[in-house]
């Protein structure tokens, strides 16, 4: 998943700008000059600057004169997905682990770590096309190995879900 | 003399000479296995060592990372695939040897040369730090502004890929460290009313993000993801030969070794740089240098032992001026910062016993590298042949449970689900995320010594040049920045004639 420069250029200044106006509503040191806002509005500046180089490098990458450059440019366009596009099943994979982190997230204080770490790691294994029975054991196997590390060797209060563990 | 004692003690402690073994372990498995780093199995560590005391804590991590950049040699040789970027710059020699026959000799030379750059590392390490100290205490706000702008400046310039995105990272990361609570002024900073922001993005989770989530993400992505084939040769008689190859290359273990070192002393060059100058050099003033490439064990010897010296040599500026010198001395200060140790010229009086530890522990590490790293080369069939498949699903799963585990709710997952994929957009379009680490560990530092400078001068920007220490240091950045300017310009207007 490849953006041509210029977009994280534009992205870059925008979010400048933004982080600019809101840092000028920080309040300055009692009796200073200076204040909490002097460092962001260096970054923010700073921002800009390699914003506007990346736009300039972004438009000359399409804007480019050799006839490979050109057939390259043709392509990308804003957004290059070029390997993705040859093999869904990365795009599949690459969205299950970000949806496994989310539903670790929005699940694991209701079911409890042990009920959700065995189902992240079974879609997983799965899904990275490991047999059946390989899959269970090794979620199983990874499930209590975590929960013993962490649970309860190194005492972490990991969710407890309805089911007690 | 009572501080180096006290540090044998802390490390000859059986608890942490368990731990040391057991990173040892973790670190050539990880090394081993292409595709995960030694910054990675750092990453992965530290939710551990976050329960530990500041030396085991310190000893897990100085160990794995040397054993880790070790093992990077073995999928080097035996699948031309490097385990670790430190092993990339000899990968195509150590390759040839094995399509010779002489895997055993490449791996056997590999360890030696591992040992002794490590040993030597160490040496320059103590000895550098206890010089340099004395100069640090000098320092006021102006020089260490300077200073930490130079460490990061050299970090975006020797970083790969283009500067300018080297320089969006850097001050991405920067503003990532601005996040949360203002320690000067008190005042909140792009909280947005979340109460948990106020602390800041937790450092660990962050990591464990960038480190380990892009990492699996970059793996799930990958279009071919089949298991090596690993050649079979005898790897019974590791150390047959290397005594011969040491001795008619004593000259190029010391200068790899020299060059390791002091490269890694430089911020932002770490282990891969080291390995790859040692390596050019060897090749640019070797008497035999139409024989690089074709499987010839002098690159090796050099390259080998400067991954494991430049190691050391990181930690040089960590110690005497909590300026890191790669992504895993970064890890190591924000570890040291949560335990409350400050690093820089004051440890060395309030906690010597410590530093000594840190010193001895780069020498006990390396000497298990020994014992440990002939068995990891005996095994690395089987360890090769551990499909990453298997393996990513459970590193998810620690990376869950490990930055679950640092803030114990699921906002440390939060920051590592938001950080792992900055990560992995900002790697696949070509900004490097080692200066983001070092925006995150030293933006608090920077900004902290700015305004203090700038109270000081009362905004008087002249007054940042007005020490000479300072000054020197401010030409010195001044100079790094523009580079890449300079660089630009000279090929843009000037074209070497072609004949």
């Amino acid at each position: 998943m490849k953006f041509n420069d210029a977009v994280f250029g534009i992205f870059l200044i925008v979010f400048a700008i933004a982080e600019i106006i809101y840092t000028r509503t920080f309040p300055a040191l009692h009796g200073q000059r200076f204040g909490a806002s002097d460092f962001p509005v260096l970054i923010g500046v700073g921002l800009i600057i390699c914003g506007c180089l990346l736009v300039v490098s972004g438009y000359k990458q399409r804007t480019a004169s050799s006839p490979i450059e050109e057939a390259i440019s043709k392509e990308p366009n804003l957004l290059t997905i070029a390997g993705w596009r040859e093999k869904p099943r990365s795009v599949i994979n690459f969205f299950v682990v970000i949806i496994s982190i989310l539903f670790y997230i929005f699940f694991v204080d209701a079911l409890g770590f042990v009920i959700t770490a065995f189902s992240i790691l079974l879609v997983l294994f799965l899904r990275l096309q490991n047999g059946v029975v390989a899959s269970f054991i090794a979620a199983l196997f990874m499930t209590g190995v975590s929960k013993l590390l962490f649970g309860v060797w190194l005492l972490v209060p990991l969710p407890i879900g309805p089911l007690g563990f | 003399m009572d501080a180096f004692i006290g540090g044998l003690s802390l490390i000859f402690d059986p608890y942490v000479l368990m731990v040391m073994v057991g990173a040892a372990a973790f670190g050539l498995v990880v090394g081993s296995i292409p595709g995960l780093t030694a910054t990675m199995a750092t990453a992965l560590l530290i939710p551990v060592t976050f329960f530990m005391d500041p030396v085991p804590a310190i000893a897990a991590i100085v160990t794995t990372v040397a054993t880790a950049i070790f093992a990077g040699d073995i999928p080097g040789a035996l699948l031309r695939i490097p385990g670790t970027p430190a092993s990339a710059a000899y990968c195509d020699e150590a390759f040839a040897m094995t399509r010779k026959g002489k895997a055993q000799l490449a791996l056997g030379v590999g360890l030696t040369t591992s040992i002794i750059g490590g040993l030597i590392g160490a040496v320059v390490l103590m000895m550098a730090t206890s010089a340099l100290a004395e100069f640090a205490f000098k320092f006021s706000s102006y020089e260490y502004f300077w200073l930490a702008c130079l460490g990061l400046s050299s970090a975006v310039v020797v970083s790969s890929g283009s500067t300018l995105k080297g320089f969006v990272s850097l001050l991405i990361g920067l503003f990532i460290a601005t996040i949360g609570i203002d320690l000067i002024s008190g005042h909140p900073r792009f909280t947005f009313g979340s109460t948990e922001m106020l602390s800041g993005v937790s450092f660990i989770p962050a990591m464990i993000g960038m480190f380990a989530i892009s990492e699996v993400l970059r793996f799930v992505a990958a279009k071919n993801n089949s298991r090596p084939k690993v050649p079979v040769q005898s790897l019974s008689n590791l150390f047959k030969g290397v005594g011969g190859v040491l001795y008619k290359y004593k000259f190029n273990v010391f200068r790899g070794s020299s060059i390791g070192a002091v490269t890694g002393v430089l911020p932002g060059a770490g282990a891969d740089i080291a390995a790859w100058v040692s390596y050019g050099v060897s090749k640019r003033t070797s008497k035999e240098k139409e024989k690089y490439g074709t499987g010839h064990v002098e690159g090796l010897v050099d390259a080998g032992s400067a991954n494991n010296a430049g190691l050391a040599g990181a930690w040089v500026p960590a110690l005497v001026f909590g300026i890191p010198g790669d992504s895993v001395t970064a890890i190591a200060i924000g570890v040291l910062y949560m335990k409350g140790m400050n690093p820089g010229p004051m440890i060395f009086q309030e906690n010597p016993q410590l530093l000594n530890a840190v010193f001895i522990a780069f020498f006990v590490a390396n000497l298990l590298l020994l014992p440990l790293g002939y068995l990891a080369i005996r095994l690395s069939s089987q360890l090769l042949k551990i499909p990453a498949r298997m393996l990513m699903p459970a590193i998810l799963i620690f990376c869950l449970v490990g930055s679950f585990a640092i803030t114990n709710s699921v906002f440390g997952v939060v920051i590592m689900l938001a950080m792992g994929v900055l990560a992995y957009i900002m790697e696949e379009n070509g900004f490097p995320i080692a200066p983001t680490i070092l925006g995150i560990v030293l933006g608090s530092m920077l900004e902290e010594m700015f305004l203090s400078s700038m109270i000081k001068a009362d905004g008087e920007l002249l007054a940042f040049f007005s020490r000479p220490i300072a000054a020197t240091l401010g030409v010195l950045t001044i100079l790094v920045w523009l580079i890449p300017i300079i660089k630009s310009l000279k090929s843009k207007y000037w074209k070497p004639q072609t004949p």
